[in-house]
């Protein structure tokens, strides 16, 4: 069930924090699983989980989630995606 | 948020995987007795003579004496730690991994189904009232547990 086009690192973020799944499970307050499942491809959490997984790694969610090959740095128009959102 | 030592952490995941592994063990030996209730109510409806149809009539204290074995057999491994109020208990039925899977095989199982209804309906063409109906019925409803249990479990291992 891997979703096209995402990429997580949470694999290496959880190494970086020397964690085992099974504690990162319990931090998060899921199985090891689900960590399990979202490492290796076969789920994509929801946003909850994702920010809980952030929270317990100590970094932002698109640290550990990424889109495939990023944002486009224009839209299709040729405008800046996103501008005047700051 | 407040984290518990490692040894307690440790305990509760070792306790966590205990009662996933139960879970599973559970749900297969569900899957086997659905697969005998409904080859049962299969053979009532097809081959009434046959011994899957009259061994309810024969031994009919075998299904529930197999039952209380199995489920002493199951529980031995948690030697009486089952977590019946926990929020263990409450972290694994609300785990997303367990639900989503929960759900792809609910949507898998109703498929199957709803397709087997006109096959299932050729099939019992030729039967008498009675037994077409328990066909029917014995059938649709083993085929959607069966599948839908099997494909948790496919859907839900490592």
């Amino acid at each position: 069930m891997e979703e096209r086009g995402l990429r997580n690192t949470l694999k290496v973020q959880r190494a970086i924090q020397n964690l085992t799944q099974a504690e990162l499970a319990a931090i998060a307050g899921v199985t090891r699983k689900s960590v399990n499942a979202i490492e290796t491809g076969r789920m994509v959490p929801s946003i909850l989980l994702a920010l809980k997984l952030a929270r317990a790694l100590r970094v932002t969610v698109d640290t550990i989630f990424n889109l495939d090959g990023g944002l486009p740095s224009t839209s299709a128009d040729g405008t800046e995606p996103y501008a005047g959102l700051e | 948020m407040t984290l518990s030592t490692p040894h307690s952490t440790e305990m509760s995941n070792e306790h966590i995987d205990l009662i996933l592994r139960f879970s599973r063990r559970g749900l297969f030996i569900l899957l086997l007795t659905f697969l005998w209730l409904g080859a049962t109510v299969v053979g009532i409806a097809f081959w009434p003579n046959s011994v899957l149809a009259k061994w309810p009539a024969v031994v009919p204290w075998l299904f529930p004496v197999v039952m209380v074995l199995v489920m002493f057999a199951l529980r031995i491994p948690l030697r009486g730690r089952w977590p019946s109020r926990s929020h263990k208990l409450k972290l694994i039925l609300d785990d997303e991994f367990r639900r989503s899977n929960l759900a792809r095989a609910q949507g898998a199982a109703f498929a199957v189904v709803v397709a087997a209804q006109v096959p299932l309906a050729l099939l019992v063409l030729h039967l008498p009232a009675r037994q077409a109906v328990i066909g029917m019925a014995g059938t649709t409803m083993s085929l959607g547990l069966v599948t839908l249990t099997a494909l948790f479990l496919i859907f839900d291992r490592e």
